[in-house]
């Protein structure tokens, strides 16, 4: 088994990753694209050099430790190892040229042209010659992130004391909430660096005679500014590499909205995946990772995912989903909606990679010929459970409430609700589940034929979910079910889904609590042929 | 790499001690996590839920999860309710510990809150994670009992006789083979300002009000609990500001604020917000989304009020200048949430003193940290970070921990 790290990207936060996991001695490959490799193939000097040189990248398997890379190199197929990967790279910096309806030219620049001019004294002086005010867009048309800022305002700075230029930064909100950029703010206006924020009214920019003419009125003063400077530097947005669509599809990984390679779930904190040993980190991960205090933090993240992963302690073996090969059909929904891809293909068989598994009860759930199942969860023993519930307090008159809850949200709130001695219903049955995704159609079913008046399905927050979208699958099943209810007799109230937060106690107790009075108005459940077992 | 028999002091159990723990524990690396007050989590485990009809990544539920976690690993031993008297270096250190006794006992105690509810002096004061054992603690400062011997409530009322208000310190010996100090930060008590904070009820920090919410789900005036329904959020209070010598954006404070309102207003959409801010900061990846939906949700208004008076009902009468005409106006409120700054933490200062460090100087941000050798800084012991900055900056504090143990080992 290989202990060599494969990175895929270049730049700052990739040397980073490979200065941090040379001092442990950890091995480390650059994978390169042919196209952008200027040896040959994947050569022996290519592999001595710590590169993995590939055509094409079709797959990756395997678990975190022992990873296997398909590629085509030179026509052939190769298989490479790893213990884990991690994307990194610089992400694009668009300008925004567009968005102010600018035109680059001699008058207008982008913040990064201007920046590769600015490490050189001379070329920079040759570009602002002539240049007596310049005018600097941030975060005018779109709103920008404190990396962004701080390269403003040091080039403002320079361009202020060095070049003799009178600048001015154009804002709606100037973005300071980075170590040391409020006392950056008050060194650049104490170098006479004039700011003009808005937010009442955007500036209005029209290009007349070859330059552009700001006008706009500042929030404080209230008076109105017209600038026609001579260089007008507009900044940039930064969106995720191109390259990222097809390592993102190889790698089956999640990206968030804007495309960017971790989807945007705080159980992804720092520079995880959905995907054991599968790291992203820096500004491919998310653009608020692009700073360079940011790429470090994220460079020693990942190490310390790779060291303490790799050569530290083995995770536990946990009771894996498993597969009835005898049942299943292969239509490989479980493929397709494993969060964590711990469905393999074996000899055209999926099965259920338990280094991989989660536990999350998603593919039992959602399986259509209901092959699937998790160790220690499953219809009996759920249904036990249920019963044993309502039949140690039959007596009562109070509603039997049956809550499906997350362990990882619903639960912890239940506990902390009770912790806090606020009031709960006198029969509350409180199921946890691995993830609500779990809580299949026949499961919330087998709750009122054991005899529930009402049944809870409690999820994490949408974007909360650890298994991605457990909570979203958990609530089209209760959907599902609420609609098809009332054709046996079952008021639709009776079956409810909420999401909750494991530090919401008090919203737990006055939930479950509100439920309770609503089937108390439902009176206790009668008819129905899906209650006719314990009726 | 044979870590398992090297051993770490973490001090400081807020979220970026909680989240250094667990990555040394990870890193095969055994811990013990020294806390000076009875519960974990620090500042962020009160935090509250800001989750509108989706999660909006406030990280409230990540402290919780840590703290869940850092109480199940067996590599991590929890001394809460410790102060650390002398830290001696003869290679490895050595540090004496003080232990406060544990007035209520964890194995007795079922967080009943009969003793919470007693205690006529507030001095039982409740934790705010399901994981915390004991869920209660009894604050010797305020308890009659400690001061005069004339109350035992809530020792008399408890039905599992898991209250004893006696007992001695304990002496506790940690041996270390390097520290990492996670100390965090103190809340700016904003008392110097002009907005009768501590004079008037109605004016809370934002801490305050993560309680309130913790307590309530709801905003409710502490004056009378009313709801409410006009409420204002002053940023900027005790940051970026020349006159305290605090020449720093505190980070946090524009995400939290927001997240909160926009909470709110979520829930009661009837809820009247005001927001007045000097420039709003980015969190979270959609922003720019966000940004737009608070534009629509609530008014914000570019300029920090300049005073704050009780009106004859008891509201408050904010002075501001108003966004559209620049005229400056009184308007009333029934609540005014003061977000308040991240200041470096006077505890550091001790452990800055027993250990011979140097933290970065806040006002001149510039200035450079002087750390010894095998002592590692992480999260807002450094200047003001948010919990996810805090936890990622407690696994670069791990990693540089093992290397450092490595190169030890390597050179013995």
């Amino acid at each position: 088994m290989t202990k060599e790290t494969i990175i895929f990207g270049q730049g700052f936060c990739a040397d980073e990753i490979k200065r941090r996991l040379d001092a442990f001695g950890c091995p480390v490959a650059t994978a390169v694209p042919q196209r952008d490799a200027e040896c040959g193939t994947d050569t022996p000097e290519a592999a001595a050099a710590g590169r993995f040189v590939y055509d094409r990248l079709l797959a990756c398997t395997g678990s975190a430790g022992d990873l296997t890379l398909l590629a085509s190199v030179g026509g052939d197929i190769v298989r490479r190892k790893a213990a884990a990967v991690v994307l990194t790279g610089e992400g694009e910096r668009e300008p925004d040229f567009a968005s102010y309806g600018l035109p680059a030219g001699d008058a207008v620049v982008s913040l990064a042209e201007l920046q590769s001019l600015s490490e050189n004294g001379a070329k920079l002086a040759a570009r602002l010659e002539g240049v007596k005010r310049a005018a600097f867009l941030t975060g005018v048309a779109r709103e920008k992130i404190p990396a962004v800022c701080e390269d403003v305002m040091r080039l403002a700075m320079q361009l202020q004391s060095e070049h003799g230029v009178q600048t001015f930064i154009y804002t709606r909100n100037l973005k300071v909430a980075a170590w040391g950029l409020e006392a950056l703010y008050r060194e650049t206006r104490m170098a006479g660096v004039i700011y003009v924020k808005f937010s009442q009214s955007m500036p209005e920019i029209v290009f007349e005679d070859g330059r552009p003419v700001i006008t706009c009125i500042d929030d404080i003063s209230h008076e109105t500014f017209r600038l026609r400077p001579d260089l007008t530097v507009v900044d940039e947005t930064l969106k995720p590499p191109a390259a990222l669509d097809e390592l993102a599809g190889v790698f089956r990984i999640q990206r968030d909205e804007q495309g960017f390679a971790q989807s945007d779930n705080v159980h992804r904190f720092t520079v995880a995946t959905n995907r054991h040993g599968i790291l992203a980190a820096g500004p491919v991960r998310s653009a608020l990772a692009a700073g360079r205090h940011d790429q470090r933090l994220d460079a020693a993240n990942a190490a310390a995912a790779v060291v303490g992963g790799v050569l530290g302690r083995k995770a536990p073996v946990r009771d894996a989903a498993e597969i009835d090969t005898g049942q299943c059909v292969r239509c490989l929904t479980c493929y397709r909606l494993c969060p964590y891809r711990a469905v393999v293909l074996r000899d055209e068989q999926p099965v259920v990679d338990p280094l991989v598994c989660e536990r999350c009860g998603i593919c039992a759930a959602e399986c259509p010929a209901l092959a699937i199942r998790l160790p220690g969860f499953t219809r009996e023993s759920v249904g036990e459970d249920i019963a044993e519930g309502r039949s140690s307090d039959a007596a009562a008159q109070a509603p039997y409430i049956v809550a499906f809850c997350c362990g990882r949200s619903a639960v912890p709130a239940a506990r902390l609700a009770s912790m806090m001695g606020r009031h709960l219903p006198a029969r509350l049955k409180i199921i946890e589940v691995p993830c609500a995704g779990s809580v299949s159609r026949e499961f919330i079913l087998e709750a009122f034929t054991r005899g529930a008046d009402g049944v809870m399905v409690l999820t994490c927050h949408t974007g909360n979910c650890h298994s991605e979208n457990g909570n979203r699958h958990a609530r089209s099943r209760v959907a599902e079910i609420c609609s098809l209810l009332p054709l046996v007799g079952i008021d639709e109230k009776r079956l409810a889904t909420t999401t909750l937060a494991s530090n919401m106690g008090a919203e737990f107790a006055r939930l479950v609590d509100s439920f309770a009075a609503e089937l108390e108005k439902l009176g206790s459940r009668t008819g129905g042929t899906v209650g006719s077992r314990t009726a | 790499m044979a870590h398992s028999r090297k051993n770490v002091m973490v001090i400081g159990g807020g979220i970026a001690g909680l989240a250094t723990a667990l990555t040394l524990s990870d890193l095969g690396i055994r811990v013990d996590l020294v806390e000076k007050s009875d519960f974990l989590g620090g500042h962020a485990i009160r935090f509250a839920c800001k989750a509108t009809d989706q999660c909006v990544k406030c990280g409230a539920c990540m402290v919780e999860e840590k703290l869940g976690q850092a109480v199940a690993d067996p590599s991590i031993r929890l001394l809460t309710g410790c102060r650390i008297e002398n830290i001696e270096r003869n290679g490895r250190f050595r540090a004496d510990l003080t232990r406060r006794p544990a007035y209520i006992d964890a194995e007795k105690c079922t967080a009943c809150g009969i003793c919470y509810r007693e205690c006529p002096e507030s001095a039982v004061r409740r934790g705010y994670s399901a994981s915390t054992q004991p869920f209660y603690a009894i604050d010797a400062e305020r308890c009659l009992q400690f001061r005069d011997g004339s109350c035992q409530k809530c020792r008399e009322a408890c039905p599992e006789q898991a209250i004893s208000l006696s007992g001695e310190p304990q002496k506790l010996t940690c041996e270390a083979d390097a520290v990492v100090v996670a100390t965090g930060f103190d809340a700016f008590r904003p008392v110097s300002k002009p907005y009768g904070y501590g004079r008037f009820k109605n004016v809370v920090t934002s801490l305050e009000m993560e309680d309130i919410l913790r307590e309530n789900g709801a905003p409710v005036r502490p004056t009378d609990g009313q709801a409410v329904r006009k409420m204002a959020f002053i940023q900027c209070v005790g940051s970026r500001d020349a006159s305290l010598g605090h020449l720093w954006c505190s980070r946090i404070c524009c995400g939290t604020s927001l997240r909160m309102a926009r909470m709110l207003k979520h829930r009661d959409p009837e809820l009247e917000i005001t927001f007045f801010y000097i420039d709003i900061q980015t969190f979270g990846r959609d922003f720019e989304n966000v940004y737009r939906s608070i534009r629509e949700e609530m008014r914000l208004g570019r300029a920090i009020p300049g005073d704050i008076y009780e009106n004859e009902a008891g509201g408050l009468k904010v002075v501001h200048q108003d966004a559209a005409s620049g005229e400056s106006i009184k308007e009333d409120f029934d609540l005014v949430v003061l977000s308040v700054g991240l200041t470096p933490a006077e505890g550091t200062q001790q452990v800055a003193g027993l250990l011979q460090l140097r933290t970065a100087d806040w006002e001149n941000p510039f200035g450079e940290a002087a750390v010894p050798e095998g002592v590692f800084l992480a999260g807002t012991v450094a200047g003001p970070m948010g919990i996810a900055d805090s936890v990622a900056d407690a696994g670069r504090a791990a990693l540089e921990v093992c290397g450092y143990l490595d190169t030890e080992s390597d050179g013995k």
